[in-house]
C-alpha cells in the first residue's frame, strides 16, 4: 500500500479568546493519498477552515500529529513551515488574493522568487503554467483587468508553479458566478486528472460533488468520510 | 546567499513600485529627512567652507613666523597693566634679532603708525593707514604688487619720500589714472609713489590687508613721527624660520636674544610676547567645534522628525498591505524576506529623502557662492555622511514597522482587507 500524502493523528486545535477555550478541532484522524481529490465539507463552525489552516501549515496543531509527505511537520518552526508552503502546498483562495500592483505572470512567478529561482527560469515556467490554465494571452494584464473567472485561474497557476504535493482550495467558486464556477471546476478536473492531488473545501454539495471522496465535519470531528458514488465530472458528461 | 541578494533586488525594485505609487505621501514623508539632512549637512558644509576660509586667510601670517609684539594674541592670564607699561619691540631688538639668530631665514619690523590723510591735486583719502616697514618686509608677507615695486635698497637706505599705495587707497586716489610716478601729499611733504599692493582677497578674515594702507620706508617713517617716545605704536619685529627647523626651537631662541638685549634677570619675566599663528588658529578652532555641534544638534532634531514621519509612514504601509504580507507569506514568503522587503523600503524612502536634502545644499551653496562672492561648497566627506545618516535613519525608523509586518499570521493577515 502507498504511503499517504497527508496524514493527521489526533489532530486538535483550541483557540484561546480571553477567558473561553474555543475547541475548533477536537480529534482529526484523516489520510489522504496521492492523485486524490477530497471535497471537505461542514457547515460554519464545525472546524474546517481551522482543518484547511493546519493542513495548509498555516497554522500549528496545538496537539496531534501532522504528516505531510512523509514529515511531521506538526512540530516545525515558522520559518520551515513557510518553505513547506512553498515547496509542497499550492492555494486557491475565494478572494483570488493576487497582489495588484503584480502583473499575471508575475503573480505566477512569485511563489517561485521565495524558492529562489532565477528570472528567466521563473517566468518561463509561469509561461507554462498560465497556458495551461487557459491564460497564455493574459500575462501582462493586472489582476483588476481581468474577469473573476481569469483572476481565479492566475491564483491556479500560481498555486500549481512550484509542482506542490496538494493544492487547497478554499471556497475557489464562493465569489463567482455559476457558469464561471463550472469553468474553474472543470479546470480543477484537469489537474486532477493530471495527478495532483486536490482539496476542495467548500460548503456548497453541488461543487462538492466534483470531488471523488466527501469528507464532512461537523463540531471539529469527522462526520462522515464516503466516496462519492456520483461525480459529477465536466470533461466525460454522463 | 544567491536567494537574499535576489531578495534584496526585487525589494529595491518593490521599494521604487510603492513610492511611486503613493507618490504625494512618500514625498511627504520624506520631507521631514530631506529638511534632517538639509540642516546638518548645510550647517557643516557651511563650517567646513568658513573654516577653510579663514585658516586659508590665517596661512597668510605664516605657520613659520613669530610676531615679537608687546601684546599676545591670546591667553591674557597676566595683568592688563603688566601688559601696558612693556617696551615696544623696537628697530634695535629687529636689528639684534637679525645679526644673531641662527634658526632665522628671514627678519623683518614693521611699524604701524596710524591714520593719515593723503591728497592728490584735488582729491583726498583719509584713514589711509600709515606703516613704515623694514628693507625685507615686502619678502617676509609676500607681498604681489599690481603695479610698481618695493623701495630700492638705495631709496630705503636714503628714507627717500617714496610710497606704496594699497589697492582701495591707490582707486580713491587716483581713479582710473596711472598713479606710478605721481607725487601724492602725506603730513604735509611730498610722496612719490612707487607700487600699488594687489587687492586683497574677499576673504572673511584678512589678517594682512593692505587694501588702505600707504608703506613708506622705515628710515622714512622715523622722521615722519617720533617712533621712540610714542607707545601707541604698534610695532612688531616678524621672524621666520629657515626650512627644517621647528618653531619652537628658534621661539627659544628668539626669546633668549631679545631676553638678553632687553638685559632681562634670569628671574624677570618677559617684557615682550612671541606669538605664532597656532594660538589664533586654537581659538578658531574651539569656535568651529561649537558651530559643528549646533548644527548636529539642529539636525538631528530635524532628522528626528523626519524619522518619525517615515516610521509612521511604515506603519501606515504595513497596515495597508497587510492582506498582501499575509498572502506572500502563505505562498511561502519567510519572516526574514518580509522584514528586508519593509526595512529596504523604508531605507530607500530616507536615501531618496537625504539626496533631496543634498541637492538642496548643492543648489544653495552654488546660489550663495554666486550672490555673496564667498566660495561655499558640499564636499565629499558630507555627501557620505549625509547618506549614511539616512541610511541609518531609515533602518532605525523601519525597524519596528518591519518587525510587526514579519510577525504577522498569515491566516489573520489574509483575512484583513480582502
Amino acid at each position: 500500500m502507498q504511503q499517504p500524502i497527508i496524514s493527521t493523528r489526533q489532530l486538535r486545535k483550541i483557540y484561546i479568546m480571553g477567558a473561553t477555550q474555543v475547541n475548533a478541532l477536537q480529534s482529526v484522524d484523516i489520510d489522504i493519498n496521492k492523485n486524490e481529490y477530497v471535497a471537505l465539507m461542514g457547515p460554519s463552525g464545525s472546524g474546517k477552515s481551522t482543518l484547511m489552516n493546519l493542513l495548509g501549515c498555516l497554522d500549528s496543531p496545538s496537539s496531534g500529529e501532522y504528516w505531510l509527505n512523509g514529515t511531521n511537520v506538526s512540530t516545525m518552526t515558522d520559518g520551515d513551515l513557510a518553505e513547506v508552503r512553498n515547496k509542497e502546498i499550492g492555494f486557491v483562495f475565494q478572494t483570488f488574493n493576487l497582489l495588484p500592483r503584480l502583473s499575471a505572470l508575475e503573480n505566477v512567478a512569485l511563489p517561485l522568487v521565495y524558492a529562489g529561482f532565477s528570472k528567466h527560469d521563473r517566468l518561463e515556467r509561469a509561461r507554462e503554467v498560465m497556458a495551461a490554465v487557459g491564460l497564455g494571452d493574459r500575462v501582462d494584464h493586472k489582476p483588476n483587468e481581468l474577469s473573476g473567472g481569469q483572476r481565479q485561474r492566475v491564483a491556479i497557476a500560481r498555486a500549481l508553479v512550484n509542482n506542490p504535493s496538494i493544492i487547497l482550495a478554499d471556497e475557489p467558486t464562493g465569489n463567482l458566478d455559476t457558469k464561471t464556477s463550472h469553468e474553474i471546476m472543470g479546470i480543477f478536473e484537469e489537474i486532477h486528472q493530471q495527478g495532483n492531488t486536490i482539496i476542495l473545501v467548500t460548503h456548497e454539495a453541488d461543487i462538492a460533488l466534483h470531488a471523488h471522496r466527501i469528507v464532512r465535519l461537523r463540531d471539529g470531528l469527522v462526520e462522515t468520510d464516503t466516496r462519492n458514488e456520483n461525480i459529477v465530472s465536466l470533461l466525460n458528461p454522463a | 546567499m544567491r536567494i537574499i541578494l535576489r531578495t534584496i533586488r526585487e525589494s529595491i525594485a518593490q521599494a521604487f513600485g510603492q513610492l511611486r505609487a503613493n507618490k504625494l505621501r512618500s514625498f511627504l514623508s520624506l520631507l521631514g529627512i530631506s529638511i534632517g539632512i538639509f540642516c546638518i549637512i548645510g550647517v557643516l558644509s557651511a563650517v567646513d567652507s568658513l573654516e577653510d576660509n579663514v585658516r586659508g586667510s590665517l596661512e597668510k601670517l605664516g605657520n613659520d613666523i613669530i610676531y615679537v609684539k608687546k601684546w599676545p594674541w591670546a591667553d591674557l592670564s597676566d595683568s592688563w597693566w603688566d601688559y601696558l607699561k612693556r617696551p615696544n619691540p623696537d628697530h634695535s631688538d629687529y636689528e639684534v634679532i637679525k645679526e644673531k639668530s641662527r634658526f632665522a631665514s628671514l627678519t623683518a619690523f614693521h611699524v604701524v603708525i596710524g591714520f593719515k590723510t593723503l591728497k592728490y591735486k584735488s582729491n583726498s583719502v583719509e584713514n589711509a593707514v600709515l606703516i613704515g616697514c623694514s628693507d625685507n618686509f615686502s619678502e617676509m608677507f609676500k607681498l604681489e604688487y599690481d603695479q610698481g615695486r618695493y623701495f630700492s635698497p638705495v631709496e630705503y637706505h636714503y628714507g627717500s619720500p617714496k610710497a606704496i599705495l594699497g589697492y582701495k587707497v591707490m582707486e580713491e586716489l587716483f581713479g582710473s589714472l596711472d598713479p606710478i610716478g605721481k607725487t601724492i601729499k602725506l603730513s604735509g611733504r611730498n610722496y612719490e609713489v612707487i607700487g600699488v599692493i594687489e587687492k586683497a582677497g574677499k576673504d572673511l578674515l584678512n589678517p594682512l590687508d593692505f587694501d588702505e594702507c600707504i608703506l613708506v620706508s622705515y628710515p622714512n617713517a622715523r622722521t615722519l613721527a617720533n617712533l621712540k617716545a610714542n607707545q601707541i605704536f604698534d610695532t612688531s619685529v616678524t621672524v621666520k624660520a629657515a626650512s627644517g627647523v621647528p618653531l619652537e626651537q628658534m621661539k627659544d631662541e628668539v626669546k633668549g636674544i631679545v631676553r638678553s638685549h632687553h638685559r632681562l634677570r634670569p628671574r624677570e619675566t618677559d617684557d615682550f610676547s612671541l606669538n605664532e599663528l597656532s594660538m589664533i588658529s586654537s581659538f578658531f578652532d574651539s569656535f568651529f567645534n561649537i558651530l559643528n555641534l549646533l548644527g548636529i544638534v539642529i539636525g538631528a532634531f530635524a532628522m528626528l522628525v523626519g524619522g518619525v514621519s517615515v516610521a509612521n509612514i511604515m506603519f501606515v504601509s504595513v497596515k495597508e498591505r497587510t492582506n498582501i504580507i499575509g498572502v506572500k507569506k502563505a505562498l511561502g514568503a519567510k519572516r526574514y524576506i518580509i522584514l528586508m522587503e519593509f526595512l529596504i523600503e523604508s531605507i530607500m524612502l530616507c536615501i531618496i529623502g537625504g539626496l533631496i536634502g543634498l541637492l538642496l545644499v548643492h543648489f544653495i551653496t552654488k546660489i550663495l557662492t554666486a550672490a555673496i562672492d564667498f566660495d561655499l561648497y558640499l564636499d565629499a566627506g558630507n555627501i557620505i555622511l549625509g547618506l549614511v545618516c539616512s541610511i541609518s535613519i531609515g533602518v532605525i525608523a523601519g525597524f519596528i514597522p518591519a518587525v510587526q509586518a514579519s510577525k504577522l499570521d498569515p491566516v489573520v493577515a489574509m483575512r484583513q482587507g480582502s
